[in-house]
């Protein structure tokens, strides 16, 4: 979000490096290929040469269906198959669930990964795996992807805007974890109402305001003098300050502002709030923020499943779709990487209350855009997609993927503060080869 | 060596507060040990700070908020010559004191209740616990030895916070009480210390007879489905037979059983207790914690069996299964143990300096040697000699001259010793900063404690209690209430949902009077949904006495006061992510000491144009009244000063900022500006 705590950082850094050569015989920083000195990282980083600058990730948070969404089975008994039929995409042989009729218009740029498979079948730790590659324990936060993000490739940091931001994420987002607060993703917490605090109060004129900050300077002159040089919490405060008041008079303020949109945009993503945060995440990306997630929730079908996919579906279909379009015709595309992802499936056999349980044995996430090749199916699910038989997909295998993509070191080791290693693809997450460009 | 002549008074006073003269005897000699400390490595100690920087401290440090322009203006005009003594007692007596005191265990202990009903009920207790100043080793003994229910047993809130996650709970506890990491040696040997992966699993093994789940509720539907049924027996029934019988008549019960009604009935039955399971645990005494699967060292097979065994000190083994536990917990927090009085010691010295003696708190093996030895070893008596009434520790570390010198002009850095020349310049805490701006708005609320909260636990245990001796047929009725209104939401949520489609579809035909009928129809549904899905409003008496205690979580309507006027301790915890205390660092309780101080763009965000500048302005805020009716420029001066800076403006403050008090507008901008200093942000 700027170079805040960038002295903290250098002698946390420090610190970690003196430790780190003691006990291993290596340093941290600029050499950090001496850490893990992998060959695979090489090739990964190599393939996709980190063609997507920008992430945008939608997450499903409840746990999305599978089989009524992207892994149909048009085949499958109707207990299973459910009322809602397969229907045919732009990419002949790959078949949506019936909601997903805008969607289907883009699948030759997607791929989709339909052997996903996770061992966390609650609601926590499965939104907590898949956001940051490992299994939630009580002793230690791990950081979320936007976040490791910005840890392995600090470049996007520093300027008006922050790197990362989660748009209508709950309070349980991992966030920075472990790491430094300043590489925490900014939680926007109503897309319409965008970046809070950033504007004047009504009565505040710009003469009031600019007074104000004249007066600041003036009342801390003996504290700054005192302590600016020697602590660096009163620096960055400092500096924070100076951002702040950058930011609130930037033009890069826009990018939180909905009303700077056209209405046919408005309309083409919709009405609801998921729609919102959808247009919201492009303009960020578009004005330089790396890495935007918009969650959406209540996929939590245990009743009347087929009730709750008429309302939620077609939301995330006409966003998805409009957020497809709107990239390609603007060459953003090329450079941005979109992605669905939620805790786990739904169970394929429909229950007596008309309902789909958590499902973490088989499930599907989507790719689409910057380094991955579209009109892909990858892995396959048995007849009623309960079961996946080839080419199982981990959550940190699936991260893995996402890193490489960005041009990221997913297997990079990072130690947190108590001297733990940890990777972006987690312990043993790799990327899909075959589907990265 | 001095003897330690103040310290064996406390011994002998102990279990009533301590008389000021000890307390002031044992002041003065830590502070000579620092001294000697000091001579020997050439730092020269701070001079005694004046008597605004005293104030303002010893408000945010030990009452957890600014002091109110009275409270300043009353300290800095007296003239009295023990002053700052009368002030240190007074706060120490106070009902701030025990506030900031439980934000801090709550932080370090990871305290999380607005989850589940269990971190209520540990809430509740942990809050009780500060209030009678429960010594520091019987409150940590009754948590590492809690078992059962959290409504008969609420510390076992400890161990139900980490449910299902038990190593990573033998990790934070090592961490918190004893200020080792050895998170490590979960997966393998440790690298930077001495502990084995074996080392590890055997101290886990004192907890190896732990499981999640609440026994009661599988004796109480045993209970019911036998009920009028002779040929069911209860576990210890089948225990007394003999082999041929038991055999034959676990095959009667096989075969009732397999009777799809009966199995029925002990499903709906098993949902009355379903939540149950979250908020209690019990000891198996027959199962044992195993090696991993890939445990890779030559000292044990994976799967195998381990045995208990304690890691540092005098070592503890192969305790009886029945033992464990509280083995487990006598260890900890035994005067034996090598650390357990050390790292508390070690940590009420960082709570009131801002750094510790040895700097790695949570992690002493890994930590730069003291800079002061001897100092660390009378504190670690001194806690010991108190028999742990951090309290009255506190109370002795506050009378310290220490604690009246300038701040350091440097600061604490990672991996290096601290040297005390002065007490650490600081961020105000997020909980300190927010209770500052309650009291700026709302006055002194530090006896408005949040009772209801409490009553709302004890309900939950009442109802509990009713519960567990209530008869079959109630536990029917209840069974069958709570099943029907299951399917009553579920039918109300689906109706909701289908509202919800149709709002959508209306929105995009451009059909407005239809949206908004819909609108209205959605919020009666939401309404309905809300009451369907809870027994509380059942005609059923006898549903309505137990009722708290079906559900995940008690709800919490009630609440003794609005949140604007009580201090963070009396809020359920983690508060939601755009809270002013979690934007500014409030801990998210989900590891241990989570809370930070660092600055971050949406904190000054905030502080120029956000929720909280309205205290400056509202007709609503004390301080914006009181402000409002002063009538001359040097008395708004004087008031802006006392209330946010806790001093009174010098000379040259005055000539240079009389002048804004002039309008109430040119006020108001002054106010602002201060808010957003780095002199109010921070302590010094």
């Amino acid at each position: 979000m700027n170079d805040l705590n960038q002295l903290d950082e250098l002698s946390r850094r420090r610190f970690l490096s003196n430790t780190a050569r003691t006990a291993f015989g290596v340093s941290l920083g600029g050499s950090a290929a001496s850490w893990f000195n992998s060959a695979e990282a090489a090739e990964a980083i190599a393939a996709s040469k980190g063609k997507a600058k920008n992430v945008i990730y939608l997450y499903m948070a409840g746990g999305m269906t599978h089989i009524d969404t992207f892994d149909p089975k048009p085949d499958a008994p109707d207990s299973i198959r459910g009322p809602l039929k397969p229907i045919s995409t732009n990419v002949a042989g790959i078949q949506l669930g019936q909601h997903m009729a805008e969607t289907a218009k883009h699948a030759d740029k997607m791929t989709i990964v339909r052997s996903m498979n996770s061992t966390q079948g609650a609601h926590a730790q499965g939104n907590y795996a898949v956001h940051t590659s490992y299994t939630q324990r009580a002793s230690i936060t791990h950081p979320s992807m936007g976040s490791w993000a910005n840890k392995l490739d600090p470049s996007r940091l520093g300027g008006t805007l922050p790197a990362a931001v989660t748009v209508h994420a709950g309070n349980r987002h991992p966030g920075a974890g472990f790491f430094e607060p300043n590489l925490a993703p900014l939680p926007i917490g109503d897309a319409e109402s965008g970046l809070q605090n950033s504007k004047r109060k009504k009565h505040v004129t710009e003469a009031a305001f600019n007074r104000q900050l004249a007066l600041r300077t003036k009342l801390d002159s003996d504290f700054d003098a005192r302590f600016n040089k020697g602590q660096k919490n009163v620096r960055a405060y400092n500096d924070m300050f100076d951002s702040a008041v950058n930011l609130m008079q930037s033009k890069d303020l826009e990018a939180f502002d909905l009303s700077k949109e056209s209405p046919e945009a408005l309309a083409l993503y919709g009405e609801e709030k998921f729609a919102k945060g959808v247009l919201l995440a492009r303009r960020l990306v578009q004005h330089g923020v790396r890495f935007v997630e918009v969650q959406y929730g209540g996929f939590d079908w245990h009743s009347n499943a087929f009730t709750q996919a008429d309302e939620k579906l077609p939301v995330l279909d006409r966003a998805y779709a409009a957020l497809m379009h709107d990239l390609e015709v603007s060459g953003m595309l090329e450079t941005t990487l979109v992605v669905i992802a939620t805790e786990f499936g739904r169970t394929p056999k429909i229950d007596d209350d008309a309902g789909r349980n958590h499902f973490p044995k088989a499930f599907s996430f989507v790719l689409a855009g910057a380094g991955v090749k579209g009109g892909t199916v990858y892995g396959e699910t048995d007849d009623t997609a309960s079961n996946v038989l080839t080419k199982k997909t981990s959550p940190a295998d699936f991260n893995a993927t996402i890193a490489s993509a960005m041009g990221l070191h997913y297997n990079q080791i990072v130690m947190s503060p108590s001297m733990r290693p940890f990777r972006m693809g987690g312990e043993e997450g790799e990327p899909i080869q075959e589907i990265l460009t | 060596m001095k003897t330690f002549l103040s310290l064996l008074l406390i011994s002998s006073l102990q279990a009533a507060p301590l008389s000021l003269e000890v307390v002031q005897n044992t002041a003065r000699e830590i502070d000579e040990f620092l001294l000697l400390g000091q001579q020997k490595q050439n730092i020269k100690a701070n001079p005694i700070a004046e008597d605004s920087t005293f104030l303002r401290r010893s408000y945010l440090n030990i009452a957890g908020r600014l002091p109110s322009q009275y409270e300043a203006q009353s300290f800095l005009n007296s003239d009295e010559e023990e002053k700052r003594t009368h002030l240190i007692e007074e706060l120490t007596n106070g009902d701030g004191m025990k506030s900031r005191l439980f934000n801090y265990w709550a932080d370090l202990l990871r305290l999380q209740s607005n989850n589940e009903a269990s971190g209520m009920g540990w809430h509740v207790w942990l809050r009780e616990a500060v209030d009678q100043n429960k010594p520091y080793d019987q409150m940590v003994n009754e948590m590492l030895s809690a078992d059962g229910h959290a409504a008969s047993n609420p510390a076992a809130g400890y161990y139900l916070r980490d449910r299902g996650m038990l190593l990573d709970n033998v990790s934070n506890t090592v961490q918190v009480f004893l200020g080792h990491q050895i998170g490590c040696a979960q997966c393998h040997d440790h690298p930077f210390d001495t502990f084995t992966q074996m080392d590890y699993y055997q101290l886990a093994a004192f907890l190896g007879g732990t499981e999640y789940k609440f026994e009661g509720a599988q004796d109480k539907v045993r209970e019911i489905m036998m009920d009028g049924r002779p040929q069911m027996h209860t576990h210890d029934e089948l225990a007394t037979m003999d082999r041929k019988d038991r055999k034959a008549a676990l095959l009667r019960m096989k075969k009732r059983l397999g009777n799809g009604k009966m199995k029925q009935e002990a499903k709906a039955l098993g949902q009355v207790f379903r939540y149950h399971n979250r908020n209690s645990l019990s000891t198996n005494t027959s199962k044992a914690l195993k090696l991993p699967d890939d445990y890779k060292y030559e000292d044990g097979e994976p799967g195998e069996k381990i045995s208990t065994r304690t890691i540092f000190g005098d070592k503890l083994k192969d305790v009886p299964p029945e033992k464990r536990k509280q083995a487990f917990a006598d260890w900890v927090t035994g005067s034996d143990n090598p650390f357990f009085a050390k790292v508390i010691a070690n940590r009420m010295w960082d709570y009131v300096f801002g750094a510790g003696i040895v700097p790695e708190l949570d992690n002493w093996s890994n930590s730069p040697d003291p800079t002061y030895p001897e100092l660390m070893a009378l504190l670690e008596k001194a806690m010991v000699a108190s028999d742990y009434d951090v309290a009255q520790f506190l109370r002795i570390l506050y009378h310290t001259d220490l604690f009246q010198r300038e701040v350091a002009t440097d600061e604490p850095v990672m991996g290096q010793p601290f040297h005390f020349s002065g007490p650490v310049l600081r961020r105000l805490s997020a909980e300190e900063l927010r209770d500052s701006f309650i009291t700026l708005s709302a006055g002194i609320v530090d006896d408005n404690r949040n009772s209801a909260f409490h009553e709302t636990w004890e309900d939950y245990s009442e109802a509990y209690e009713v519960l567990m001796t209530a008869s079959s047929e109630q536990i029917r009725e209840v069974a069958k209430l709570g099943d029907e209104a299951e399917k009553a939401r579920r039918a109300a949520q689906a109706e909701a949902s289908k509202i919800r489609t149709q709002m959508r579809e209306a929105k995009e035909a451009g059909n407005f009077a239809k949206v908004r009928k819909l609108v209205n129809e959605a919020k009666e549904i939401q309404k309905k949904v809300r009451r369907e899905s809870s027994l509380q409003g059942s005609k059923n008496e006898f549903v309505q006495k137990v009722a708290p205690a079906l559900v995940r979580r008690p709800p919490r309507a009630k609440q003794s006061y609005s949140v604007f006027e009580m201090r963070s301790s009396e809020i359920p915890s983690p508060t939601r992510g755009n809270t002013l205390s979690r934007e500014f660092g409030a801990s998210d309780r989900e590891t241990p000491s989570a809370g930070h101080t660092n600055a971050t763009v949406p904190q000054t965000l905030r502080l120029l144009n956000g929720f909280e500048t309205s205290i400056l302005t509202s007709k609503k805020s004390k301080f914006a009244r009181e402000f409002r009716d002063l009538d001359s420029p040097s008395k708004r001066l004087n008031y802006l000063f006392l209330s946010l800076y806790s001093a009174k403006p010098t000379a040259e403050e005055k000539t240079a900022f009389l002048p804004e008090m002039q309008t109430d507008q040119s006020a108001s901008i002054f106010a602002q500006a201060m808010i957003t200093s780095n002199r109010f942000l921070f302590v010094q």
